[in-house]
């Protein structure tokens, strides 16, 4: 593990709310989403609200439990811990039901010996999506207004570089020039946040294998920009399913 | 023939595997069509048994909680008996729900009709749950509000307070109009009170900004006291903003606000952002922005609930109160963190609040991506910049309200909305803004309304800083005499060099809020902070600790007081719809248990009541003692009797109902009785007769007998020879015993059975207990089995005597 990951373990294990706060955001959603599939209709979204911050209080108790040399995925770290909260509840509700009396299991930390394989590939793909997402945050937040919304028009709306330049009053050139910069600082900011929420090798390789190279070249450019574009929808797809979830 | 067999092979070649084809397309969905009948049928039966156990199940679960609720009330464990009670009342619900799934549920869904009842059962409670409380407060002290006159309620929101709609009296709205707030018609009163399930942080955070925002006209009136806490406002009536955009939308279509209607929203947002920025000129900051809390009402849209209103200046901890979606995550962030209110721009999370509800305008739904949401719907480029520069990061957003606002307005304004470029914006150009200075903005003349509506005319040339009518913010009721630029700042001589420490002079001293002039001295404060006459954050810190700690010592006093020796009543706030249903059910079995006993006592009474061993039978019936005829009761009297007497002792609820006995039982109540026939002969060893008697022996003469005696009778001499005679023998065979005695009975019935004119003796004496009289009724003893007819005239006979004498009839 790196030191950007070992450093944010560090933080949870400190209890830091910020740090928290920041996973909850993160990947909050994915869990939503992964519960509310799991669930299969048997829990509204309020559950599902529910056991995803229950599953953050999960991953706060198991926190000191966590042994980074047994090699098991972040992703799969916080999968386990989430399919635990939605069985301990599934465990509850029949035993309210049948009366039976059973209690709910206890955590079993048996995956963190698990090979790093995948559980699921598109649970594995919404947190790696969920992660650039946290990178496009980050640059939003770093980056100044003017030319990330150039980025926006230009990337993840889809514009036209003289579109944009014809909105905003200013040329084409500098559409380009501010484009490169934001660019540049995403791809930074996307190493250091794939760094900070992968254990293993393997998914600190993520962002090549899915068409975002790191390492700027021109070719490289329109592919990572259109890998982002392509991220940032399906994203905003998930949260638009979120969202029609929870209305009454 | 060759070419026929070759016809035949081609034509079997063709129709073969069209045949085929053509049962595999008639025959699968055949299957399929069965298959899906059976999977409806079973998905019935299984729903239905499943949720007919389910039912049981709750019923049985129900039942055993009942003795857990009255046993845990009997030793006096309230909180247990309230834990039982909900789990009955969660057993209700259930049981409730499978009801309503075996009866509606079930049976249409197999009738393929799942979208006219999916979700009814969820519906239907939300709605009943969410549906405003009493109109009426309670008659307790919490529930009056002095000087107004409740007329409604409102649903509660989050906060736990109650709201009620209210009508001023006279005297309040003499007292709003000398504030400044003539127009006031209804109010919403919303209070909190540690009774009604408030606590203490809520009421202290709701109060702590209220001296502020009365002073802005927000509040108009509010108390505090050891009870409860209130606050008054002005009534908006109509509707949230978020039905508003629902109907909006609804018009336009699915592609996105229609031209019109998109000014309409941008009315709104105007609208808003004028009364955000009338709160961070006076010093406050809403920090609950969303479309729920704004009212539309007609073309104007009004920012309600000051629950969380707080001072820029307060030297409190951010809090991560708020909405989700329409708070800041920045601000969780911060408030996570630890940073005090003071060291933030409260505005600026005001702004994106109010970036994220024109998102929910244009999109119809909530910003669930933050600022990286994005807007898919029809909408100029310019407002889609408008709102990512609100909810952008918070160094980078908006710097104020009227920022905002200036760049709404260039858009609501313009003739073409969808062909203003962002590049076209005053914030883009970079004039039009006015840096706030939130301390020194004088508010508004009380005079000079503020506001505007989403239709109104065209932009002025400030039109963030320019007032109109309708406005959702009344002003402040009172103003500073500033200068004719509105703005003046005091002369401050620094005197205190190594802590930047100064003195204004009272000259041209500036007034923020209205407030009396404070004299130079107070504005002795450190130069970063010395705009306005306020406390250092620190002082202010323990100012408001110090406010908390005694309001707290407060409560535990009063909690302390109410603590007797006995039990308090506080432990009756356990009680709820569980534990009541639990000891209804108990009264209930308790009162069948009871009458199903009687009910099986009762035919052993009637049956002594016919007749007693040999025959014989009486009836004894206790008459109340006589009572002093000066009750003024104004039934009419039954006649000939005593004017009110037979009144008064039918009447008179606090005179025992005559108690009758047969063969030594009591019996109440007696069996309806037919006309009366046959002679009675009236003894009585009362003398003279009391008003109970002379009733008695009226309503026995009214029902049909014939009275012989020589107390009832006004005939001639020969008469009452006889009738004395009559009554001598009777004496005669009762000699000295008293009625009741076990034997008198026998022989009495004996003596009337040979007696051919008379049918029964009916006998009043004093009764030994109660100072009352007593009363017995003798029937002639006759053979059941040798004469039933007979036997049942004189059973007749005696149960009718029986109700007169008691007055049934």
């Amino acid at each position: 593990m790196n030191t950007l990951t070992t450093s944010f373990v560090a933080r949870l294990k400190r209890n830091d709310e910020a740090a928290w706060f920041e996973l909850w955001q993160t990947f909050g959603p994915v869990i939503r989403a992964q519960l509310m599939k799991w669930g299969k209709g048997r829990i509204g979204s309020q559950t599902v609200q529910d056991l995803s911050q229950e599953t953050m209080a999960a991953l706060s108790d198991s926190i000191d439990r966590y042994d980074p040399t047994r090699g098991a995925r972040f992703s799969t770290w916080l999968l386990a811990i989430a399919k635990h909260v939605l069985g301990d509840e599934m465990d509850r509700r029949n035993a309210q039901k049948r009366g039976s009396g059973r209690k709910g299991a206890d955590f079993d930390d048996a995956w963190m010996a698990s090979s790093g394989a995948s559980v699921d590939e598109n649970y594995e793909a919404a947190v790696f999506r969920a992660k650039v997402e946290a990178a496009i945050r980050l640059v939003e937040k770093e980056c100044e207004f003017m030319d990330f919304s150039i980025y926006r028009m230009r990337v993840l709306d889809g514009q036209p570089g003289k579109g944009v330049a014809a909105a905003l009053g200013i040329s084409e050139p500098t559409v380009s020039r501010r484009l490169a910069k934001v660019r540049d600082m995403l791809r930074m900011r996307l190493k250091e946040v794939i760094a900070t929420y992968s254990f293993t090798p393997e998914e600190e390789d993520e962002a090549e294998r899915n068409g975002l190279g790191l390492n700027p070249s021109k070719t490289d450019d329109v592919l990572f920009d259109e890998s982002i574009a392509e991220i940032y929808h399906r994203q905003t797809e998930l949260r638009r399913q979120e969202q029609a979830n929870l209305r009454p | 023939m060759a070419p026929a067999p070759l016809l035949i092979v081609l034509l079997a070649l063709i129709v073969i595997p069209v045949g085929i084809v053509a049962v595999i397309y008639l025959i699968v969905p055949l299957f399929k069509g069965i298959s899906w009948l059976f999977r409806q049928i079973f998905r019935f039966i299984f729903g239905e048994l499943g949720d007919a156990l389910r039912l049981l199940g709750a019923l049985i679960t129900q039942l055993f909680f009942i003795p857990l609720v009255l046993g845990n009330i009997l030793i006096g464990r309230w909180s247990a008996a309230a834990h039982f009670g909900r789990a009955i009342g969660a057993e209700f619900r259930t049981a409730a729900a499978c009801l309503y799934r075996m009866a509606i549920g079930h049976p249409a869904r197999l009738l393929c009709l799942n979208s006219l009842v999916d979700g009814i059962e969820q519906r239907v409670p939300q709605a009943i749950a969410a549906a405003p409380g009493p109109d009426k407060p309670s008659k307790s002290r919490t529930g009056q509000f002095e000087g107004y006159q409740i007329v409604g309620s409102l649903p509660g929101g989050g906060s736990g307070g109650k709201l009620y709609i209210a009508q001023p009296d006279a005297i309040r709205l003499a007292g709003f109009a000398r504030a400044g707030q003539a127009d006031v018609r209804q109010v919403v009163i919303k209070t909190f009170s540690l009774k009604d399930g408030s606590s203490l942080p809520q009421i202290v955070r709701e109060s702590r900004a209220l001296e502020a925002a009365k002073r802005l006209g927000l509040v108009l009136d509010h108390d505090l006291n050891d009870e409860r806490f209130y606050y008054v406002m002005r009534y908006v009536p109509g509707e949230s903003l978020g039905l508003v955009t629902q109907r909006l939308h609804a018009f336009s279509g699915s592609e996105g606000l229609a031209p019109a209607h998109l000014r309409q929203a941008l009315g709104y947002s105007s609208d808003l952002l004028r009364t955000l920025d009338q709160y961070h000129r006076g010093g406050l900051w809403h920090k609950d922005v969303k479309p729920d809390n704004i009212i539309v009402d007609g073309s104007a849209a009004h920012l309600v609930d000051f629950g969380l209103v707080t001072p820029l200046r307060s030297g409190m901890t951010l809090t991560t109160h708020g909405t989700e979606y329409f708070r800041d995550p920045e601000m969780v962030r911060m408030a996570l963190k630890g940073v005090k209110v003071h060291q933030v721009d409260g505005a600026k999370f005001d702004v994106y609040a109010a970036g994220a509800v024109l998102f929910s305008m244009i999109e119809n739904s909530f910003p669930a991506h933050g600022g990286l949401s994005q807007i898919g719907k029809r909408c100029p480029e310019a407002v889609k910049w408008i709102v990512r520069r609100a909810m952008t990061e918070y160094d980078r957003r908006y710097t104020s309200a009227a920022a905002m606002l200036a760049d709404i307005e260039a858009v609501r304004n313009a003739a073409d909305p969808f062909a203003v470029r962002p590049a076209d914006l005053p914030s883009m150009r970079g004039a039009g803004i006015e840096t706030t200075d939130y301390e020194e903005a004088p508010i508004r003349p009380a005079a000079v309304p503020v506001g505007v509506g989403a239709g109104s005319d065209a932009p002025d040339e400030s039109p963030f800083v320019q007032a109109r009518a309708g406005s959702p913010v009344p002003p402040a009721p009172m103003t500073p005499s500033v200068g004719p630029s509105g703005r003046s700042r005091p002369k401050i001589k620094v005197n205190r060099w190594w802590t930047g420490g100064y003195q204004a002079e009272a000259a041209a001293m500036p007034v923020a809020f209205g407030a009396s002039p404070p004299t130079a001295g107070s504005f002795n404060r450190p130069l970063g902070g010395g705009r306005h006459p306020r406390a250092a954050a620190a002082d202010q810190l323990m100012s408001a600790q110090a406010r908390v700690a005694a309001a707290r010592e407060r409560a535990q006093s009063r909690m302390a007081s109410r603590r007797g020796p006995g039990r308090s009543g506080d432990e009756f706030k356990a009680i709820n719809a569980g534990v009541v249903a639990a000891v209804l059910v108990c009264l209930v079995a308790a009162a069948a248990l009871a009458s199903l006993l009687f009910v099986v006592r009762k035919p052993t009474v009637t049956q002594s009541q016919d007749f007693g061993p040999g025959g014989s039978a009486s009836v004894m019936i206790e008459l109340p003692a006589p009572v002093v005829a000066s009750a003024p009761t104004a039934v009419p009297p039954v006649p000939p009797a005593p004017p009110g007497a037979a009144e008064v002792v039918s009447k008179r609820t606090d005179i025992p109902a005559p108690r009758v006995v047969v063969n030594n039982a009591s019996i109440s109540g007696a069996a309806a009785v037919p006309h009366g026939e046959g002679r009675v002969l009236v003894m009585s060893d009362v003398k003279p007769l009391t008003p109970a008697i002379s009733a008695s022996i009226e309503r026995l003469r009214q029902t049909g007998f014939s009275l012989l005696g020589t107390t009832v009778t006004d005939g001639s001499e020969a008469d009452l020879e006889e009738l004395t005679t009559l009554e001598a023998e009777a004496r005669a065979v009762k000699g000295i015993r008293q009625l009741d005695a076990p034997d008198v009975s026998s022989q009495l019935s004996d003596w009337i059975r040979q007696r051919a004119n008379v049918d029964l003796v009916v006998w009043f004496a004093p009764s030994p207990e109660k100072n009352g009289v007593r009363c017995v009724a003798y029937a002639p003893s006759l053979d059941q089995a040798a004469n039933p007819a007979a036997a049942d005239k004189v059973r007749r006979d005696l149960l009718t005597a029986t109700s007169a004498l008691r007055g049934d009839r």
